[in-house]
């Protein structure tokens, strides 16, 4: 609210949203007064060139309000979603919770929940506030006319504003709550077919396949009907809201007649009946509104688990990673049994190996300082400096639809970008793509290709310390020996650890260390 | 009876109800109704003011007709309001049958084509746009026709020369927006990829963040992004520009209209009427005319506020349409007295040799990477249907074990039918940290934390523990050291006592136990 006034976008919006909703107003009260003038003047001499001239005026200013209202309305709002995503995004990558977690938005149904989050906080101003800041102002504006004109009708204005406000609150509450259950269950139902959907195979050789999919989309039917509920609720109000202008004219030339309010003294009474009927069309959206903020705040309140708690630590200058008996751990924390205990140094690569479920990928992200380093102080010092002297090389490195220049995330000179991609054996697709201007995205790449870029940023970094997941993962046996033991070599300067479950992948480090 | 109200063609309303399709008639009727009711209000309001000024006195009759007619446009628009919403949800649930069909029966092969993710965004968010493309479009559509219709028609009884202004200023309207619509498109077409491309930008990032992350790659991106959406944004802007003409159309027409009227009526009552047909028009009329105009943009006004709904709700029924007709799979397995293949040809790996299984036993598959073993183990579970050739069923329930298994519940005990702690000791798994609370070990959904061999060693538990009498295993012992994967081999070879036990594997160990080898060469043959 204050940053709408602070913001000079929004105060023009504001502004432009205030006079178009004057002229509406006055523009209908307006023609309702001077027809009713003219027809108690008569023919008598009645100066119709100033009534008409106003009328038009405010014509063309509600026309001209409600555009700009708009267009600067949404420039601003774009604005302010310009500003709410880049800061949303830092405190997200800067989330210690972020790298802790297995990442819940890698999936498209959850990304689409949290996108929906983001669209409501990112549209509250114009969806909300300009709007509800235009209603007030209308309704300020009817309610002095009203003071003026026929005052007894106050009270009962106030007694109707207060049962319609106090109906369409409870509606658009109880409209927000069956949105949040229905939020709820489509989560649940999500996580639910995304499992079924991982194990179809072996539910339909239970023969539960199809009773599985039904029971998952019941819980979505479930939630079609909670939200039809909460659209029922909505139209409810909007049905209540839609009496308001009528009424209130209603009530207003009633009390006119109360007041003894006739003929020519009758005008007035008619302007400000007409005014309300006016404003009848700013009222109806009243509990849409209140409904859309509801939702931003809960969506909000969503977002707000996002902190950023980066730290700015520079990183170790190089050399010797000793991990000492260190305990292994599943990626919760929980202990595993085993213990590990190896020096990494530069030039000399350390390669872990073992089975399954041992706890390699655990060990490699908390060596990163992705998660808790548990028994002692962390190899690297603290996790946070683990964090910036690493580049952790996941197994299940994500491509950024874009170009393939932006995936390398580097800003070294093109001669090596291109050395680094001919290590890599991508030489030929680069070429194919474009170069380092073509365009690629998560489902134009293979899996081995996709593999094959995250082995180059690795190669690109310039991070102390490189580890890597898998590095052999998607690839032939062939293919990942040449390309790893290019990448070791690049890599001679830096302290490197890998894990594979590859035995030959392993030999080429300088000390391999199993675990069971 | 004639039909007040149609439903779009579409294979999603093919299914509906009488009752529910009733439900569209009843939501226009009670609009129709609706509208009705609020012209009343509106004369009768203009009635009593002109009662008031002209007359001097207060219109009783006048004041009691408009609160009904207010209470029963409130009435009508809660009823036209509930009857879409009924109806909104009848059309919905057959989008997700769709989709739970699709998803429970459809082939798999054509499942997997689809990302999980993308699948159940669409079962997500398709059903209600696909309801409001069927139902709140087309009501909005019809209203936008017969509600200015009836306007209209009333404003002619009252005064007939103001309704033919009326209908002179609709054709302009239109031609205004046919080419603030045209010019809109062109903008859009000029901008459509950029829109789309950086629009993507924020989530693409969000749904790669760890990556970013890991690459020490956040303040770059951040830069990156802060740029596209500015780019994004002005984009957009010119877009909106004309966009919003259309708009400006109706509001330029209508705030005209009004304003015109208004002048060329007060010109009338003063004599000085410079249209024919305007002079002396009595109060009432003139401000029954005037209240009476915004009902007759209010349907178009709405209509066009839907327009990006629409678009979005036609793109959604046009996704839906192909799941009407999806290529569903079956067990086509026939009964017979003895398990086993007759000339199947699988899609995928090409000629099966014949074969006969036992009743109980320990059957390895067996063969080089990608000879088909899997293959041949979902030929004879049934989840893959034979191109040509028959496959006999075996006798009695079955049971699937592989790492991808599906393990229901949030415990041990879920996943596991009866003796948890007995199975989790037979599998190696009762030692194993993780599971040190037994049957009552938290799985978390889908046992998504655990890993593979974890996950693997849990379904062939939970095999054992059920009552199939047949069991498949995918690679049992791959994924685990040598202690567990004796822990499993001695438990199969115990299964296959009673029961048939039919596993894919590498392991020579397992296969040395087995009662019956199937080899799978270039030229497979059966030996025992």
């Amino acid at each position: 609210m204050s940053a709408l006034l602070s913001d000079r976008r929004w105060l023009i919006a504001l502004f432009a949203s205030c006079a178009a909703a004057l002229s509406a107003l006055l523009l209908l009260g307006a023609a309702g007064w001077l027809l009713a003038a003219t027809a108690v003047a008569g023919a008598a001499g009645f100066g119709l060139v100033a009534p008409a001239l106003l009328i038009r005026v405010l014509a063309v200013f509600r026309i001209g309000g409600k555009y700009t209202e708009r267009l600067v309305g949404h420039a601003a709002a774009l604005q302010d979603q310009t500003a709410h995503r880049a800061v949303l995004f830092r405190r997200m990558a800067g989330d210690a919770e972020t790298a802790r977690s297995g990442w819940q938005l890698a999936r498209a149904d959850r990304l689409q929940h949290f996108l929906t989050d983001v669209d409501a906080v990112d549209f509250r101003r114009l969806r909300v506030v300009l709007p509800a800041l235009g209603l007030a102002f209308c309704c300020f504006l009817a309610l002095l006319v009203t003071v003026a004109a026929v005052p007894r009708s106050l009270f009962p204005l106030t007694v109707l504003a207060s049962a319609l406000t106090a109906s369409s609150m409870v509606l658009a509450g109880r409209a927000a709550r069956r949105r949040v259950r229905s939020a709820t269950l489509r989560t649940l139902s999500g996580e639910r077919m995304g499992l079924d959907l991982a194990s179809l195979v072996s539910l339909q050789a239970q023969g539960q396949r199809h009773a599985a999919a039904s029971q998952a989309a019941a819980g979505f039917r479930d939630a079609e009907a909670l939200d039809r509920s909460a659209q029922s609720d909505l139209s409810l109000a909007d049905a209540l809201l839609g009496m308001a202008g009528p009424l209130c004219a209603l009530i207003v030339l009633v009390t006119g007649v109360a007041e003894n309010s006739l003929g020519t003294d009758a005008l007035p009474v008619v302007l400000t009946a007409f005014i309300w009927l006016a404003c009848g069309e700013v009222i109806a959206p009243f509990a849409k509104m209140r409904f859309a903020d509801l939702e931003a705040s809960r969506a909000s309140r969503a977002l707000d688990r996002y902190h950023d708690e980066h730290t700015h630590r520079a990183a170790i200058a190089g050399g010797d990673l000793v991990v000492q008996d260190a305990p292994l751990a599943d990626p919760e924390g929980q202990p595993l049994g085993g213990r590990v205990s190896f020096t990494a140094s530069q030039g000399k690569p350390v390669a872990i190996v073992g089975p399954s479920g041992c706890g390699k990928t655990s060990l490699l992200k908390r060596l990163a300082g992705w998660l808790a380093w548990s028994g002692g102080d962390h190899p690297l010092g603290t996790e946070d400096r683990a964090r910036v002297s690493s580049h952790l090389s996941l197994h299940d490195a994500a491509i950024l639809e874009g170009t393939l220049r932006d995936n390398l995330f580097t800003d070294a000179p093109e001669a090596e970008m291109m050395a680094v991609l001919v290590e890599m054996e991508l030489a030929d697709r680069a070429e194919a793509l474009g170069g380092l201007l073509g365009h690629v995205g998560q489902s134009s790449l293979s899996l081995g290709e996709a593999r094959r870029v995250a082995l180059a940023r690795a190669a690109l970094a310039t991070q102390p310390v490189i580890l890597l997941d898998e590095p052999g993962e998607h690839l032939d046996a062939d293919q990942a020996e040449r390309v790893l033991k290019r990448l070791l070599s690049r890599l001679e300067d830096r302290t490197v650890v890998f894990v594979t479950h590859d035995e030959r992948l392993a030999a080429l480090g300088a000390q391999v260390v199993h675990l069971h | 009876m004639m039909r007040l109200f149609r439903l779009p063609d579409h294979p999603v309303c093919a299914s509906l109800k009488p009752h529910e399709r009733q439900a569209g008639e009843t939501a226009f009727a009670a609009h129709l109704a609706a509208l009705g009711f609020r012209m009343v209000a509106v004369l009768a309001i203009a009635h009593l003011a002109t009662f008031l000024i002209a007359e001097q006195g207060f219109a009783v009759w006048a004041a009691c007709l408009a609160v009904l007619a207010i209470g029963g446009a409130a009435g009508a628009s809660m009823i036209a309001g509930r009857a879409t919403a009924q109806m909104e949800d009848a059309v919905a649930r057959n989008v997700i049958d769709l989709y739970a069909h699709f998803i429970g029966r459809g082939s798999l092969s054509r499942l997997a084509e689809t990302p999980a993710g993308e699948l159940i965004s669409q079962i997500d968010r398709q059903p209600a746009l696909c309801a409001r493309g069927v139902v709140t479009v087309p009501l909005a559509k019809q209203m936008a026709v017969f509600g200015p219709a009836a306007a209209l028609v009333v404003i002619a009884l009252l005064h007939w020369p103001s309704a033919i202004i009326l209908t002179l200023a609709m054709p302009l309207m239109v031609i205004g927006l046919i080419v603030t619509g045209r010019l809109t498109k062109t903008r859009a077409e000029k901008h459509h990829e950029a829109l789309d491309r950086l629009a993507g930008g924020f989530a693409e990032r969000v749904r790669c963040l760890p990556t970013i992350l890991s690459s020490h790659a956040e303040k770059r991106e951040s830069l990156r992004l802060g740029r596209e959406l500015s780019h994004h944004r002005q984009a957009t802007m010119s877009v909106l520009r004309v966009a919003f003409l259309n708009t400006a159309v109706l509001d330029i027409v209508s705030t005209m209209m009004v304003a015109g009227l208004a002048i060329s009526l007060a010109a009338g009552t003063l004599s000085a009427a410079t249209l024919p047909g305007f002079a002396g028009v009595s109060l009432g009329t003139t401000l029954a005319i005037l209240a009476l105009v915004p009902e007759l943009f209010g349907p178009l006004r709405r209509f066009a506020e839907i327009y990006h709904t629409a678009a979005e709700a036609r793109a959604a029924l046009e996704h839906v349409e192909p799941l009407t007709a999806v290529e569903t799979t079956r067990d086509t397995r026939l009964p017979a007295e003895r398990f086993g293949l007759r000339g199947a040809v699988s899609a995928v790996n090409g000629p099966y040799p014949d074969m006969d299984l036992p009743c109980d036993g320990l059957v390895v598959v067996v063969g080089p990477s990608g000879c088909g073993k899997t293959t041949l183990l979902r030929l004879l579970a049934g989840v893959d249907a034979p191109l040509r050739g028959q496959v006999f069923k075996p006798v009695g329930t079955q049971a699937w074990a592989a790492t991808d298994a599906h393990l229901p519940g949030h415990r041990v005990a879920d996943a596991i039918e009866k003796d948890a702690a007995r199975w989790l000791d037979a599998v190696g798994l009762a030692h194993d940290p993780r599971f040190s609370a037994g049957g009552d070990t938290r799985l978390g959904a889908g046992a998504q934390a655990l890993s593979g061999g974890q996950r693997l060693r849990l379904s062939i538990a939970a095999a054992a523990a059920s009552s199939a009498e047949t069991i498949f295993v995918d690679e049992p012992t791959a994924k685990l050291d040598e202690n567990s994967a004796e822990h499993i081999r001695r438990l199969l070879i115990d299964l296959a006592d009673r029961r048939l036990v039919i596993a894919a594997t590498h392991d020579p160990k397992l296969i040395a136990y087995a009662d019956l080898h199937i080899e799978l060469r270039d030229l497979a043959k059966v030996q025992t």
